[in-house]
Order: C-alpha cells, then structure tokens, then sequence
C-alpha cells in the first residue's frame, strides 16, 4: 500500500458464489472510475492485484487522452470463465458494484459476456456499455483506430490518402477485421495473420488480404503494422526486425516497456500512442453518459477526434524531441492536473 | 495468506484500501457482515509496524462488531477503519477529511466514529466530508461521551449474573473487584455504590483509585493483587487479555463481568470459567451500551431511548444464561449462537418482497 498511487482497492468476496473480485479505483479527478471487468483464473491473488492496479491506471490514461469526463477504474474477478460463472456471482459482483454508489463503472472485459453484464445490470445502474445502449465497442474502436492511422500517415507524408498504402494487421479478431474493412474501403493494401485459419481465410476473401505467418508479421515490409490483438508486441526482439514506418493499431499496452517507445522513435519508427488510438471504444460508451441519451452518430464524430489528438501528440514529441508515449502520458496528466486545479472555483 | 484466504476465514464482504497522496492518508476500512445494516464500527488510527497488521486489526475488529452490533440488536452490521499512521504527528485536517470522503464513496454501507488514536473532534474534521460517522461531541449534533452508558450497560449486566447466579437482582452487600476506574470504571463505582455494593479497586493511576477512594468509600488493592481478592463479583474495566490461564486460577469469585473489551486471551478461558463454575458475562454484551449509544445516532439521538435500549442488556443477558445452561455451553457459545441466528433468521425474511416504498 506504501507504494500504491491508486485511490483505492477494493477487495470483495461472497461465501456462497465464491466470488472474489478486486475493484481498482484509480484517479477520479475527471468524474466516476470507467473501466470493464475482466475474469481471469489468475494462479495467485498477486498478480490479480498487479493486473487490476495496471489496468485502471491505464483507463485513467485514455480517458483523460479522449477528452472525457470519466476517471480510471477497473474490475477483475479471479475465476475460471468457463466453468465458474453463476447468476448468484455476478448479482454479488453487481451489488458490490452498487455499494461504491457510483464511483466506479464497470463493463464487459476478457471473459465477461454481454449476458453477464446483463446479470450485473440487475443489481447495479452502474454498468455501461449494455447492448441495448452503446453495445459493442469493437466497430468504434476499430474505426478509431483507422482513423488514427489516417493521421499518422498525414504526418509522415503530408497526406491522409491510404490508397496503395501496405498495413500489416496482426490478428483479425473484431476489431481487427471491423478495421481490415475500413482499410480496404480507403484502398489499402493488406497483409494480416491470426492463429486461427477461419478468420484469416476470411479476410483474404472479403478484403484481398495476403496471408502471412503470425510468427512473422511484424517483421513484414509495409508502411504501418498495426497491432491488433496481443499486447507486448514491441519489445527488445521484435523492433530490429520492424519494416514498417509506423506502428498504429488498436491492441491495449503495445509496448512491453516504456523505453521501446524511444527505441521506435530512435529508429524514424512514428509509434501511434495505443492509449490514444485504441481510445474509440471508450469514446463510444462514454456517450452513454451523455444526459440526451447515446447516440451513435455523435459519438463516431467524437471518434473522429482521435485523429487530431494524434498530431498533437506527435508535434509535441518532434518539438521536445521525447517518444509519443511519453508525449501522450505528458498530455494526460496536464489535462487531470488542470481540470483538478480549476474545480477549486466554487460554482 | 492471501487477502480473499483471510477474508474467507471468518467470510468478509469487502476490505477496502483507500490513499491520499497529498494527505499521506493510508486506510483500509473492513465490511464483515451487512446481513442486518450497514456496517457500523470505529475507526482507529495507529502505527502499526507493518500493513498485515493493519489488516488483521481491520478484520478481526470487524467481525467482533458484527456479533456485538447483531446480539444488541442495533440493525447494523460489522465494519472497522483503520488508519495506519501515527496519531500524534501524522493527524491532519486534510488527512481527516479525505478519509471522510471515501467515508463518504460507500454511501452509508459503512459508518464510522472514535476508537483507539481518533477523537470525537477528529470526526467533526471529518464530518464536513461525509454524513456517515457517530459518535460525535454534542457540540457538533452528537450524542457525546459513551462511558455513562457503558457503565449503565455494565450494572445492568451484573445485576443479569446476580439474578442468574443467586436468583435476585438485588446487588445489596456484595463485594465487587473493580479492575480500572478509568472513566467507565469510575462510573460504574458510582452506580454499584448506590446499589449498596462493597467496592475493592485497583489501578495503576493512584488519583483515579483516590477518587473512587474517597467518594464510594472503596478499599484500594494492588493492580496485581486484585485478581486474589475474595470476592462475589470481579469486573475487569481497564485492559483487554487479562483473563489467561495463570490469573483465572486465582479469581475467587462467582461472576466475572466488566466493561473492558476482548478480556479472555483465548476462547478456551471461557470453558475454563464455565468448568469452574465462575459465571463469565460475555464481554462484548456486558459492554455493549456504547455502542447502542452510538448508534441511536444515526436516526436522531434520543438519550432516554437509548438508556432504554441498555437496561434491555438484563433480558438479553438471562436469555444468553438460560440457553448456556440448557445447552451445556459457554455463555459465550450461547451469544455466538443468538448472532448466527439472528442474522440467518433476518436475513431470509429479507427475501419476502417488498415494492420500493414512497416517492
């Protein structure tokens, strides 16, 4: 706890549905902790709290890099999602979710379904994302994330134009493939590779793709390889065997660490922050908080954004020399800073 | 062990770590049953060596006022706070208050007030940040010092053991070893002596035992002798752990009923007492009356309700007795076993279904 810079953590259990969960709340300085709820059979309890600290620290990140009005929370709940899934635990969950009246917001995450969700929603308004409102946020976050690569290729070339433009687009799973159409519509040109046969057969069908080896697609000659499934992707041995001009996807925590986003910068790679460019997801059921109701139109507008938060970030990195991930986290933090300095005035 | 490990142990709902960079504010607050209300339970402040520590206390103090919030039937369940700081130089208002704030962040699923290195003031600091604490002076609204109650609850407790003991509640001529005459053991002095008991006291503070000395006209014993005094009644009002297995040999009386917390070392000392035929008032009852106090805040404090409410620790207490004695268990056992069924029993009729109410 000496070292924990998180608000706080919230450790829940119900004896009768076994359920344990822990709550990361981790800056609330731009309104209620937003974040999903991931289940995952951690083998111990260390790593479920190192998970939950790390992810709610990073929906701090993004959503105070989209503009929005919504602090960093997150939910995990330690268990096996294919077997120990019960109405009984995710009602506990949810009043447990009840009980923080509101600080925190949760959604589906790994291992949580829609249908959980809903279960959720029975003892909780404190759910976002429900179907029947934003739904899923695969679509936005992938065309965020085409938007995203849109700027980063304005930057680099003084034109948004993506025709005749080679992505190497590292798994096809929703987002990936909502993104491998959008590519193929602006006329891009597409390698992509995936572990699973069936969903590669189906891009190379829809979209013209060509197939590489999942073991060798950041190592693929290409403009921009846009990582889009595992995290850690950029890392001590994949950056010598980039070939690409920029790395723009929509997979969460890119980077295995901090200091490969200046290795990419040190080599003229332009890295797309993933926080920022990855952001569409959250953009969309933000809107839900909207007080007029969601609103898809408004909120694929607000996507949009995404592009022009980009080039800010990379003018700051060319004009103090610093990788976009530092310059992207620079600006996350002056935002939370500033908007927590100015609710002194009293309204 | 693990968090949810020791959580399970005694079935926790919820430990809830809470931090203020700017404050320095560490606090872990402990939710251990809510079956029966909000949690209700103090807050601590102590610089504890390490953080297992301040969770074990979080924990264990937890649970006990379940039990106590539950065998008292104050509709409230068991929760604790503990900040983990040192109460002399690491108090301050900012500290306080965003402490209350995340008071505050459970939205009364949790309700706080004065323990062990936090004051009444404490909690009017605390109090511009949240509605959630008791305890409070009655400058700010509160109900004030609990130790009156405590020791009403107390002569009510030991009149209980006289009636079970001896078949009347009439405490006319028996002799009482007061153990601490702190400022619950200088009250309950005051009140035995009205009920025409002789009074034998020690303390380690030599004003306190002189005061009791001269008012109540009591006899003044070594603080380590006290245990060896022949005796009707022993009440050990000052520290916790003093029942072990070396000083229970030495009692020589026929009840053991005082206001101090957590007396026996370990739950075996209480089948000891039983096996010896000493009548051992469980603690956590006998000194409940602040607590009642405490919580009768919380729908408006009401000073004649609440001593009520304490007197009603007699009945209570001659059930607890009766059921040990029909059960051949501790009194102890026989109170652990009202609070499990209170809360089985009240926590079904939760499920008879009820339209929300109002508005």
């Amino acid at each position: 706890m000496k070292d924990m810079e998180h608000e706080q953590l919230v450790f829940c259990y119900d004896e009768v549905s076994g359920l344990k969960a822990i709550i990361g709340i981790h800056d609330t300085t731009l309104g209620p902790a937003l974040g999903g709820t991931r289940m995952w059979p951690y083998e111990t309890e260390e790593e479920a709290i190192t998970d939950v600290l790390r992810l709610s620290k990073g929906m701090t990140y993004k959503s105070a890099a989209m503009g929005l009005n919504l602090g960093g929370g997150k939910g995990v709940i330690i268990a096996d999602a294919r077997k120990d899934k019960s109405e009984a635990l995710w009602r506990a969950y949810g009043r447990f979710v009840e009980s923080l009246g509101g600080r925190y917001y949760t959604a589906e995450d790994v291992g949580v379904s829609p249908d959980d969700i809903d279960v959720v929603n029975d003892e909780t308004d404190y759910v976002a994302g429900l179907w029947h409102k934003s739904g899923d946020p695969s679509p936005a976050t992938a065309f965020g994330t085409f938007v995203g690569i849109r700027a980063s290729m304005e930057h680099l070339t003084g034109s948004d134009d993506l025709s005749g433009v080679t992505v190497a687009v590292q798994g096809i799973g929703s987002v990936g493939y909502a993104l491998c159409k959008h590519l193929h519509e602006a006329g891009a040109r597409l390698l992509v590779a995936d572990i699973y046969e069936d969903k590669v057969a189906r891009a190379v069908e829809d979209f013209g793709a060509e197939e590489v080896d999942p073991g060798a697609i950041h190592a693929s000659e290409c403009d921009v390889y846009a990582p889009c499934a595992l995290g850690a992707t950029i890392n001590d041995e994949s950056i010598p065997e980039l070939r690409c001009k920029v790395v723009a996807g929509a997979a969460n925590n890119q980077l295995e660490e901090a200091r490969h986003g200046q290795e990419l910068r040190a080599r003229g790679i332009l890295y797309a922050t993933d926080f920022v460019i990855n952001g569409g997801g959250v953009v969309n059921v933000a809107q839900e908080f909207n007080p007029a109701g969601y609103n898809r139109d408004l909120a694929f507008k607000k996507i949009e954004g995404i592009g022009e938060k980009l080039q800010a970030i990379f003018a700051i990195s060319d004009e103090e020399n610093i990788p976009t991930n530092e310059a992207a986290e620079r600006l996350a933090e002056e935002r939370i800073a500033a908007v927590g300095r100015i609710q002194r005035i009293r309204t | 062990m693990g968090i949810f490990d020791r959580m399970a142990e005694k079935g926790h709902e919820q430990l809830i770590f809470s931090q203020d960079n700017e404050s320095g504010l560490r606090s872990i607050i402990a939710i251990h049953d809510s079956t029966l209300g909000s949690a209700l339970g103090g807050c601590r402040m102590m610089d504890y060596e390490v953080e297992d520590d301040a969770i074990t206390d979080a924990l264990l103090l937890s649970w006990g006022m379940t039990a106590k919030s539950a065998v008292t039937r104050t509709n409230h369940g068991g929760g604790k706070a503990v900040i983990w700081g040192d109460p002399s130089s690491d108090k301050t208002e900012v500290l306080l208050r965003a402490f209350g704030r995340y008071v505050e962040g459970l939205g009364g699923r949790f309700i706080t007030g004065t323990d062990m290195g936090t004051t009444g003031d404490d909690f009017v600091v605390a109090g511009q940040e949240t509605d959630w604490l008791v305890g409070l002076p009655e400058y700010a609204g509160g109900s004030g010092n609990t130790s009156v109650t405590t020791a009403y609850g107390v002569l009510h407790g030991i009149r209980a053991g006289a009636t079970h003991v001896w078949g009347s509640d009439d405490l006319t001529g028996k002799t009482i070893a007061i153990q601490g005459v702190g400022k619950v053991g200088e009250y309950l002095a005051g009140l035995l002596h009205e009920a025409g008991c002789h009074l034998i006291v020690a303390d380690v503070d030599e004003d306190a035992v002189a005061r009791v000395v001269d008012a109540y006209g009591a006899r003044r014993v070594g603080p380590d002798e006290i245990y060896d005094i022949q005796c009707d009644i022993f009440s050990p009002s000052a520290l916790g752990g003093i029942l072990n297995p070396e000083t229970i040999e030495r009692l020589q009386c026929r009840i053991v009923g005082g206001a101090a917390n957590n007396q026996v070392s370990d739950a075996k000392i209480a089948e000891k007492l039983h096996e010896k035929g000493i009548l051992y008032i469980p603690d956590y009852i006998i000194n409940a009356g602040g607590l009642i106090q405490v919580a009768d805040e919380v729908g408006g404090f009401d000073r004649e309700r609440t001593m009520k409410k304490t007197e009603a620790l007699y009945e209570l207490l001659l059930d607890c007795f009766a059921r040990s004695e029909e059960l051949s268990i501790t009194p102890v056992e026989a109170a652990d076993r009202l609070v499990e069924e209170r809360i089985e029993f009240l926590g079904r009729i939760g499920r008879i279904y009820l339209p929300p109410r109002g508005q």
